[in-house]
């Protein structure tokens, strides 16, 4: 068991800027389960199809390195585990430098957004981590180079609506 | 003149050989040529001729024979294969159907299965050639260069699954094979799962597997192809085609 803490420890010691270790996920004996893992590559390739009709999304693309979204569905089972891993990983974001923008809580709803910066003008991952304690629990981690002003195309695109706030206020910022 | 033939004095060039004597690569210089054999030095001229023809004749006959019959073994085996192979899926898509099968034990019906290779692609796109196609579907067929798609039923009274677990061992089989999953649904009586290859995946040489199994059916299909005619449609059509994403 220490030898496998450590093991995941190192790895999460190595992992590139703007990449969050969540950790395996493993499916709900019961509900649902989505995961989607798109690498580099095939970033790459949805630019090149995109590239002449919509240029804005195009670019944003070409700066991405990883897009990783899990949602699983929550039972007696996975709930509390979850939200321990949760409650962890924003522990450990909030020590490696990630800086919190978005904290919304309601009733059983509880959505955290979080930036790792370079250099202030430049995005270099984002991590969404929700959870629903009656339905499921979000995870999403976009790892790449992001203007700030794409973070509202960003959240348009991959609906994070809380995403698109955030965004429009930067663009607002910017226009000052 | 009326030398018998060992006294006759030949000047041969160094590169032919002299007849009766192993051919050493040194040059001969004049002089008197060994004993002839006896058949060759009495003197029946026709007789060399003869024994040539007929030692030579039946060679050639007999591999021309062989080798028609092989090529039309070869040829007849390769049909037979290629017919067979239409109806049976490659490795990748085998191990898919394998995974979920071992998963759910019971009676599995095949209801479809085929596969069509690179030959059989090419075929087509250099069929289509002659026809007059729309640039949509003609950077289809470009694009498209393998692919096969296996369809199977599980007879009633098997219980269901643990989908869960088939998507775990589902990823462990890939994995090991250099792919991984890029996308994984699991619903209530579905699964949804699709891997790409590891390494070297780019525009120009794409695969992928797919593996979708909704309540009793089960559908496995691999595709590879290019997808560069279609980006280059994409981009031609310069606003004007909605390739991607889809409209609406």
């Amino acid at each position: 068991m220490l030898s496998l803490t450590l093991l995941a420890s190192a790895r999460a010691e190595g992992l590139p800027p703007g990449e969050v270790d969540f950790g395996k996920f493993e499916p709900p004996r019961s509900g649902q389960f989505v995961e989607v893992n798109l690498t580099e590559s095939l970033i790459s390739i949805a630019a090149h199809f995109i590239g002449t009709n919509e240029p804005a999304v195009a670019q944003l693309l070409n700066g991405l390195k990883s897009v990783r979204v899990t949602v699983i569905g929550l039972d007696d089972e996975n709930r509390p585990e979850l939200q321990k891993r949760v409650e962890k990983t924003r522990k450990e974001l909030e020590t490696k430098g990630w800086e919190r923008v978005v904290t919304a809580r309601k009733q059983d709803q509880d959505v955290s957004i979080y930036l790792k910066t370079r250099n202030k003008d430049t995005v270099q991952g984002l991590a969404v981590m929700a959870v629903d304690a009656d339905n499921q629990a979000v995870f999403v981690n976009i790892v790449g180079d992001i203007k700030p002003e794409q973070l509202a195309l960003l959240g348009d695109k991959l609906h994070i609506d809380p995403l698109k706030n955030i965004g429009h206020a930067a663009e607002k910022q910017e226009d000052k | 003149m009326n030398a018998s033939v060992s006294d006759v004095t030949i000047n041969l060039p160094p590169v032919i050989p002299v007849p009766g004597r192993a051919f050493t690569g040194v040059p001969p210089l004049s002089g008197r040529v060994p004993e002839a054999s006896p058949g060759l030095a009495s003197g029946s001229p026709s007789r060399r001729p003869q024994q040539v023809v007929a030692q030579e004749q039946p060679r050639p006959r007999v591999h021309a024979a062989g080798v028609v019959l092989v090529v039309i073994m070869v040829l007849l085996g390769l049909c037979a294969w290629g017919v067979v192979r239409f109806f049976y899926l490659g490795s990748e898509a085998t191990a898919l159907r394998e995974v979920a099968m071992r998963a759910a034990p019971g009676v599995w019906n095949k209801r479809f299965a085929l596969h069509v290779g690179p030959i059989t692609t090419a075929a087509i796109r250099a069929g289509s050639r002659l026809f007059h196609l729309p640039p949509e579907p003609r950077a289809a067929l470009s694009a498209f260069h393998q692919g096969e798609v296996g369809v199977y039923q599980l007879e009633q009274g098997t219980g269901s699954p643990d989908r869960a677990a088939v998507l775990r061992a589902a990823d462990k089989t890939m994995t090991s094979r250099g792919w991984v999953r890029v996308v994984g649904v699991i619903q209530p009586e579905q699964l949804v799962a699709i891997y790409l290859p590891r390494k070297s995946l780019s525009a120009k040489r794409i695969r992928s597997c797919v593996l979708v199994w909704n309540e009793r059916d089960l559908v496995v299909v691999s595709a590879g192809g290019d997808l560069e005619p279609l980006l280059a449609l994409a981009g031609a059509g310069n606003g004007k085609a909605h390739w991607w994403p889809p409209a609406g």
